[in-house]
């Protein structure tokens, strides 16, 4: 029997007309089929570029700022992977710096150096200069870690100050048109009675507002009326750094 | 998607296998026709890696049983045809062979599917039971009654 069906079937064959149908339509359905070129590949390169774009968005939003005044004023933005990704100036000596840096898409630590260790901001550490730092942002976490670095990049200098503000007390600096570091001390100058507008502080270095400040608070130590009183202030009670800093950065440990 | 000298070498290979298939399955021509382009557009489709031949021929024997049982649990499909038809639906067939097939296509499918695997295509049990998705042991029980269903049929001349 097995010999009787294997004959049987044997003699059943796929009839020479049937495989040239079957070779049109499928000529037919390749023709219409777009594959790679089409329907699959759009939603794959909408993928990828969704991918391309949330990465490239993630990359180019700062999601924190770092202020720098001395008397070159300038602002780091720091996207989520702690790079640089724009250096602001914010008055003339912080455009002239910013220009002749380059430590875009750099790590902010050794952009930092690269700033520090600048003709201009190097002179003015060596000298007297004062230099404050301050962290902005809304990632907490983000800011802690900025915050320790930037104190571990100043731990050698006497006269820097590093702090974390809030995205809000920025936003109130920049409506003035002045650097977060420059905005403090103006707003401290303001609270010791000293007529200033905020662009004479833009102008001014950090050494003499810092001078002009502590020269109000000496003169007013006699006159309890308008006596500042060091950590009262404004600041944020974060700050740290070495000799007598400004008052809203002191965590009265400085 | 395959290029069109694999699809052709495809067409050689199994063209009658799928074709068979469809006889021992289908009722009328215009399906036998339906399902025989959609195995191979499938195939020409389909991305499917292959480790050898034998598992190539598993793969058509199984999408074009697939397609047969899919296009016959359809309604509007349901239709019954004389064995004859069934036969005629080949190419002209000697009167031995067309007897043979005339028994085997009388079979219940579930019978006709092992028997031509088995008979046929040489498959094992275990292999018919893999490709069916049925129990090694249905398949046994599968063969054992169609053989016997085929010696009523056919006479007790058996030559295993």
């Amino acid at each position: 029997m097995n010999e009787k069906i294997r004959k049987a079937f044997d003699s059943v064959k796929a009839e020479e007309e049937l495989k040239e149908k079957t070779l049109s339509r499928i000529a037919e359905a390749r023709k219409h089929r777009p594959g790679l070129r089409g329907t699959r590949l759009i939603p794959m390169l909408a993928c990828l570029a969704l991918v391309i774009l949330a990465g490239g968005l993630a990359w180019f939003s700062p999601s924190a700022t770092i202020s720098v005044d001395i008397n070159p004023s300038l602002e780091l933005w720091i996207n989520r992977f702690d790079k640089v990704v724009q250096v602001v100036g914010w008055n003339d000596d912080g455009r002239e710096l910013a220009a002749a840096l380059d430590i875009k898409y750099m790590d902010y630590d050794r952009a930092l150096e690269q700033i520090m260790n600048s003709e201009k901001v190097s002179s003015l550490l060596s000298g007297d200069g004062v230099m404050t730092l301050a962290v902005v942002g809304d990632n907490e976490a983000q800011c802690g870690r900025l915050l320790s670095g930037l104190r571990s990049c100043t731990a050698g200098q006497g006269n820097a100050y590093c702090y974390s503000a809030s995205e809000e007390e920025l936003e109130a600096a920049h409506i003035l048109g002045l650097s977060f570091g420059k905005y403090k001390a103006y707003l401290e100058l303001m609270e010791l009675g000293f007529d200033i507008s905020p662009q004479e502080a833009n102008d001014m270095s950090m050494r003499d507002l810092r001078d002009i400040a502590d020269s109000l608070s000496g003169e007013t130590e006699t006159d309890s009326s308008q006596a500042h009183i060091p950590g009262s202030g404004q600041g944020q009670g974060q700050g740290s750094g070495q000799g007598k800093g400004p008052a809203w950065a002191s965590d009265g440990e400085s | 998607m395959r290029s069109e000298i694999e699809i052709s070498a495809a067409l050689d290979r199994y063209s009658d296998t799928v074709r068979r298939l469809c006889m021992v399955h289908l009722k009328n021509i215009a399906d036998t026709e339906d399902i025989f382009q959609t195995v191979f557009l499938k195939y020409a489709l389909s991305s499917a890696e292959f480790e050898s031949r034998e598992h190539e021929k598993a793969w058509f024997i199984r999408v074009t049983i697939n397609a047969c049982r899919d296009l016959l649990r359809s309604f509007f499909r349901r239709r019954t045809v004389s064995l004859d038809e069934l036969t005629e639906q080949a190419a002209p067939l000697e009167e031995d062979n067309r007897e043979v097939l005339e028994a085997v296509l009388s079979l219940p499918l579930k019978y006709k599917e092992a028997v031509y695997l088995h008979y046929y295509e040489d498959y094992t049990a275990p292999e018919i039971a893999k490709i069916l998705g049925k129990n090694v042991n249905t398949v046994y029980t599968l063969l054992n009654r169609a053989r016997g269903m085929l010696k009523e049929k056919l006479g007790g001349d058996r030559d295993e």
